[in-house]
């Protein structure tokens, strides 16, 4: 049973319970209001990395975002490759790191072609329990939008106003 | 030569709160074990004041590998407490049953093959590989790369497998994936879309039913079906023969329990007296089958980090008033207990629960497994017993959901809509994969005004009681001869055995604290 082929995937992980832990799920809404669900493909993947991707055979670039400790003050982006999440041990992705690598290499040991993969992660500032981001990662969604954007070179924005 | 040491199990998870167990070795034998976590305490509060329709939908959220059970218990709380228990179609009675059973299958197959089976199986003899094997071939030339993610780092000594069983079960930890996919695929049939399903409402289910579904759906069912019954089975009784000796490894407290699961009628508005696949029930080592009465149920605080005040009051009446200076505290789990009593709940448990029912399948299939083994029934109290249950719970599940899936009427409706109620209370008990789960939900002014959950990992993760009894993993772990402190595999089997479905890291340390070594524990 061969599983879809995309271009490009924007996952967003995490506790959408955990206010600003679930900040790459309100990313996904944020990009799917935007409009950017035509361009590439949104994907909600909670708490369950491996499996949000698993109905894919071949990722040609795979975005994740998710909350990230030690990107910088409450609502920073930080965009890094998942070596330096390895390299740089002062950084922690939420609850979700070691999750996302293994993830990685247990999705491409079962044959799933991933082309070039990027974080970005937001810093996150509470993670108590509650479904609302905090004010300063609320403020940072329309920005990690942009970059997103820019990453995939994608201007849903445009194709809205026409 | 009576070192004390202690080897402690400290986790970061991302999929159910925290759990650290730490045990206290003399001689080679586990003479103390300590289970502490962290739970969904505080949970409620994002439910308070909501819609009591939202609370299946947002519960799941807890956890990414079991959602589903969690959307299934909230509903039937909910349910209960609008008062249409009873009269829930019988399409989406199926429908939620053949959600949760996907469930079952791709979280009991996680567990064995990615989780589980990497403390038997030596995944590095794929490293010398010649054959046909696309998986094999693939995971040798991950190694020659020195990628070894997610196989390292991992203990090192007793792998009994010969190298050519060992590369098969290698080749089958990929095929398992791609039967998970398949389950998942099956769950977003009736669920629309997963992780995290939208199927399972108040009432019912969203999805109705169409012929072009349920062929989609038995088609899938057939790759796990094969799975499972040619694969999966055999490769535990596989395990089984060379690692016999885990017959007798970590029995607990030979008290087991479940609510029962999959309803076959919804007329009987109690739950544990429903009629279901998985019948509700309680047994010790005698077998004998007792009722489950949830008035009994009570959580214990006397070694949690809570107010001891609040310990022993029943489920529905509970409070979390946190203590996290108390000094003889040492998890943030509570301690649920059955009259007092600690109780281990999961396949095993649903599985010696049917068997004293009765039950001719459970019968059929556990005295054929015994009689491989020439074993007597204590042998399934035990490791491999856990792994054994799990398997053949599997095998049971996916012959029947194709009755079940070719029951449902296309077109018909599946859900009884209703708004809420301006007051009502609800009790949904059912069976996750990993055991006995518990939503009670309150109403009040046509809002949520209580939560509770009483969830697998909090009765056979618990910590001591007020009268010092120990949890079931602690007392499974209790008496486990430890051959090698630094590749301490009998504590990870003992524990992974329970499914307590974390990532962790293992810290082995003297008595006086100090750390010896290092490892991860996937």
């Amino acid at each position: 049973m061969p599983g879809a082929v995309s271009a490009a995937v924007v996952m967003g992980v995490g506790n959408l319970l955990r206010q600003d832990e679930g900040v790459g799920v309100h990313a996904i809404r944020a990009l799917a209001d935007a409009g950017c669900g035509s361009a590439v493909e949104l994907v909600d993947g909670g708490t369950a990395v491996f499996d949000a991707l698993s109905s894919w055979s071949e990722i040609g670039r795979l975005v994740v975002i998710d909350a990230l400790r030690g990107a910088g003050e409450p609502g920073a982006i930080l965009r890094l490759s998942p070596q330096e999440t390895e390299d740089r041990t002062e950084i922690a992705l939420s609850l979700h790191q070691q999750g996302l690598l293994d993830s990685l290499a247990m999705l491409r040991h079962s044959g799933v072609r991933i082309g070039e993969v990027v974080i970005y992660g937001v810093e996150p500032a509470q993670m108590g329990w509650g479904t609302e981001l905090s004010e300063p990662v609320a403020r940072c969604l329309p920005q990690l939008v942009a970059q997103v954007e820019d990453e995939l070179d994608i201007s849903p924005t445009e194709e809205k106003q026409r | 030569m009576h070192k004390d040491h202690t080897i402690t199990i400290d986790p970061v998870s991302r999929i159910e709160g925290h759990l650290k167990v730490e045990v206290t070795v003399d001689g080679g034998t586990v003479k103390e074990a300590r289970c502490s976590g962290q739970l969904f305490r505080g949970f409620e509060i994002i439910l308070l004041e909501r819609d009591p329709r939202d609370a299946p939908l947002l519960v799941q959220r807890v956890c990414g590998v079991c959602p589903v059970v969690h959307a299934a218990a909230s509903a039937l709380s909910v349910d209960a407490a609008f008062g249409i228990a009873d009269q829930i179609p019988d399409n989406g009675r199926v429908m939620r049953n053949l959600l949760l059973a996907s469930e079952y299958l791709q979280s009991h197959i996680l567990h064995f093959y990615h989780l589980a089976a990497l403390d038997f199986v030596d995944v590095a003899a794929a490293a010398d590989y010649e054959g046909p094997d696309s998986a094999l071939n693939s995971l040798r030339d991950f190694i020659a790369r020195q990628e070894l993610a997610p196989f390292t780092p991992r203990y090192e000594g007793d792998y009994r497998l010969s190298k050519k069983d060992n590369q098969e079960r290698a080749s089958h930890y990929v095929r398992a994936l791609e039967a998970r996919r398949v389950a998942h695929e099956m769950l977003a049939v009736f669920g629309g879309k997963i992780p995290h399903q939208v199927g399972v409402v108040a009432g019912g289910c969203a999805e109705v039913p169409t012929a072009d579904k349920i062929a989609a759906f038995l088609s899938k069912l057939g790759v796990l079906r094969h799975f499972i019954e040619e694969i999966y089975v055999p490769d535990v009784v596989a395990i089984a023969k060379a690692y016999d000796d885990y017959f007798e490894v970590g029995p607990g407290p030979r008290r087991w329990l479940s609510y029962g699961a999959f309803d076959l009628e919804t007329a009987e508005t109690d739950l544990l007296k429903r009629k279901r696949f998985i019948p509700s029930g309680r047994v010790s080592q005698d077998l004998k089958l007792r009722p489950v009465d949830a008035g009994r149920i009570a959580e214990q605080v006397g070694h949690s980090w809570y107010d001891d005040a609040t310990s022993g009051v029943p489920v529905a009446a509970a409070k979390t008033v946190p203590a996290p200076d108390k000094e003889n505290g040492y998890s943030w789990l509570k301690a649920p207990r059955y009259d007092g009593q600690a109780y281990e709940v999961g396949p095993l448990a649903r599985t010696l629960v049917a068997y004293a029912a009765g039950d001719a399948a459970v019968r059929s299939q556990v005295d054929g497994l015994l009689g491989l083994f020439k074993a007597s029934p204590a042998a399934l109290f035990s490791v491999l017993g856990r792994h054994a249950a799990r398997a053949l719970e599997a095998k049971r599940l996916v012959k029947e959901m194709a009755e079940w899936v070719t029951s449902l009427r296309p077109g018909e409706p599946a859900c009884e809509w209703r708004n809420p109620p301006q007051s009502g209370s609800g009790v949904g008990l059912t069976e996750g994969a990993r055991g006995a789960l518990g939503h009670w939900c309150e109403i009040n002014d046509h809002k949520l005004s209580g939560y509770q959950l009483v969830v697998p990992t909090t009765w056979n993760a618990s910590p001591q009681d007020d009268q010092g009894q120990p949890g079931p993993m602690e007392q499974a772990l209790v008496g486990t001869k430890i051959k090698d402190m630094d590749n301490p595999f009998e504590v990870v089997r003992v524990v992974r055995s329970f499914d307590p479905c974390l990532a962790c890291s293992v810290h082995l340390l003297t008595a006086k604290g100090q750390e010896r070594t290092r490892c991860r524990v996937l």
